[in-house]
């Protein structure tokens, strides 16, 4: 399936992609409001990493059988028949944290304000990641395999 | 009656079986034996059920339409007895059932204590959703509450009380709570975190004797004298695997029922998963229970592949426990509390409120907590798991940032190149 891949090679660390990724997943959709109004604040969620002179960013790497779907203790986690992506529902979220510890990638958000955890959906409802868009380098593709 | 495929139990294991046999065989007749009022519930949702944070509604973890969807048939008794070489169970209802494989997904029961001075009506437990169901029926008139117990079963019960607006006593046998899963100091700040929401944690102490003190009031003595009242009495000191139906059936049972990593038990038609069964621990290097969710629905998972007819190995667990009672999140993992040497790193920041600590062995990560920020718990984890020598990158491992960009790039393209 098509997942979002960094290019580490491309990436410079400006951490972009978590003001958009933050923003797209906010109710106001305004870069202002989202940081500085909307309460509980939004969580961006992929996480730029920085290590000497490496950068890249994470996100849910949407695993086949992934850790996280069987781990969950309430179904909140599952795989999307048709597309394979793996997705959250909040509604069934009671931030158990049970996925949090099995994913590798550390790329499970715990919004404790809104008491649920919160990862990355590949922009769903648009189709179209906003990180991978928004990204001044190219450095995150939207790929069926890695760069 | 004949199936292909039966499986005793209607929990996590028994779910996983299910999607695991279907996703290879669809045709296959799987019948479902559970004895419980639903299948298909979240068991460690029932804290939030008595909460009253989660109605049945939500406490469902498969829905009733999962089973027809997979063309289940549902029996809702008890297998009360196996025999091996006919391939036949009996029900507690009088039928009997034929089986192709079995699966025993029947999980654990809980230990009770021996406490002179009451029935053992008045002995509540916690871990199924009628007792969930029974402890707040009894709500309405009993104000103060004993927990017996400072494992997760009683932290999770001992906050929902709270919630319910409850007085609770915790009484701990250990000097401390969760001194299997926690070190010391992590240990005391869950106490202190507990006490401020009004929970009296007595660690070090056990109940010696209960007296009626009228009504359904009991008075508890503790073994330094000291008395407390309290309506009602729950222990929460364990569980154990359900092994006497595989006992009586002549399966190999140590101290869950011993299947090899295919799930197989003694007797090669027969599986066993979840709660019930051992499972190799590869923290500890050895086979044991692990009486955990994720081991149940993985196991659970192999068993039914199996089953199925396509191989596939369990890989093993740990003691791993996630937790979010009293505002304190906690994951950890492996082994905590080391006693030969080994080299532990801790960082304690009391502003942020976060205390890490990782048990290192020869170069790998034999067990870790974190309380408070615990995001990168599943790369820890998966460092353990794989067995990954983090001398090189070791003086990261505490560092707030720290994650995939301290590792070796191999290490690193394994996780982000899935
Ligand atoms: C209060 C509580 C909180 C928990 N919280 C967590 C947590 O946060 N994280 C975590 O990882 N784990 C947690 N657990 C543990 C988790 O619930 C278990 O590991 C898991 O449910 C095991 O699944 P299982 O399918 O092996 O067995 P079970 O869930 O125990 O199910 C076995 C089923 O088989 C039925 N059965 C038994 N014998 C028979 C028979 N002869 N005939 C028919 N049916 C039978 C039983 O009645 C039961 O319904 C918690 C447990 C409790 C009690
Ligand atoms: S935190 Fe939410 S999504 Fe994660 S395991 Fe718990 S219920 Fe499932």
């Amino acid at each position: 399936m098509k997942k979002v891949y960094a290019n580490e090679r491309l990436c410079m660390g400006c951490g972009l992609c978590e003001v958009y990724c933050l923003v797209a997943h906010s109710s106001s959709k305004d870069v202002v409001k989202a940081y500085l109004k909307e309460r509980p604040k939004p969580v961006s969620r992929i996480r730029k990493e920085v290590h000497r002179s490496l950068s890249f960013a994470v996100q849910c790497r949407h695993c086949d059988e992934a850790p996280c779907v069987e781990a969950c203790l309430t179904g909140a986690m599952n795989v999307d028949e048709k597309s394979g992506a793996v997705t959250h529902d909040p509604e069934r979220c009671v931030e158990c944290l049970t996925c949090v510890m099995v994913c590798p990638a550390g790329a499970i958000k715990v919004d404790r304000k809104l008491g649920v955890v919160a990862k990355c959906d590949l922009c769903a409802t648009s189709g179209s990641p906003v990180c991978v868009e928004k990204c001044p380098n190219q450095a995150l593709v939207y790929a069926e395999a890695p760069p | 009656m004949r199936f292909e495929h039966l499986i005793v139990g209607g929990s996590a294991g028994a779910v996983s079986a299910v999607e695991a046999i279907r996703s290879v065989d669809k045709g296959a007749s799987i019948a479902v034996v559970y004895d419980e009022e639903v299948p298909g519930y979240s068991r460690p949702l029932i804290p939030h059920f008595l909460a009253g944070e989660l109605g049945l509604d939500g406490m469902m973890f498969r829905s009733m339409e999962f089973w027809s969807k997979n063309r289940v048939r549902l029996i809702h008794d008890a297998v009360v007895e196996v025999d091996p070489d006919d391939r036949v169970v009996k029900l507690a209802g009088g039928g009997r059932l034929e089986y192709g494989r079995m699966l025993l997904a029947i999980g654990g029961e809980p230990i009770t204590p021996e406490l002179e001075g009451i029935d053992r009506e008045e002995l509540y437990t916690f871990t199924t959703l009628e007792d969930a169901e029974r402890i707040s029926t009894r709500l309405s008139e009993a104000h103060r509450v004993a927990v017996i117990g400072g494992g997760f079963i009683g932290i999770s019960l001992a906050e929902a009380l709270t919630k319910r607006g409850k007085k609770v006593i915790l009484i701990e046998l250990k000097p401390r709570v969760l001194s299997q899963a926690l070190d010391e100091r992590a240990s005391r700040i869950l106490e202190g975190k507990m006490a401020k929401a009004g929970v009296e944690v007595l660690t070090g102490r056990a109940v010696a004797a209960v007296h009626r003190e009228g009504g359904r009031t009991l008075r508890l003595e503790l073994d330094n004298g000291e008395k407390r009242l309290s309506d009602l009495l729950v222990a929460a000191i364990g569980v154990k695997p359900k092994v006497h139906l595989a006992e009586e059936a002549g399966i190999a049972v140590n101290s869950g029922i011993t299947v090899d990593e295919a799930m197989r038990t003694s007797i090669p038609e027969i599986y066993a998963c979840g709660d019930v069964a051992e499972v190799y621990d590869f923290a500890h290097g050895l086979h044991r229970p692990l009486a955990l969710w994720p081991v149940a629905r993985g196991s659970g998972k192999i068993a039914g592949y199996n089953m199925a007819g396509l191989e596939a190995l369990y890989e093993g667990a740990t003691a791993m426990n996630a937790m979010n009672y009293f505002n304190a999140p906690i994951i950890t993992a492996g082994l905590v509390n080391p006693k030969s040497p080994h080299l532990v790193l801790s960082r304690l920041d009391e502003r942020g409120g976060s205390y890490s600590r990782i048990v290192l062995k020869d170069g790998l990560i034999v067990g870790f907590t974190l309380l408070g920020e615990v995001e990168q718990a599943g790369l820890l984890l998966y460092l353990m798991r794989r067995r990954i020598d983090v001398r090189r990158f070791k003086g990261k491992l505490l560092h707030p940032q720290f994650g995939l960009s301290a590792l070796p790039q191999k290490v690193r393209r394994e996780v982000l190149w899935k």
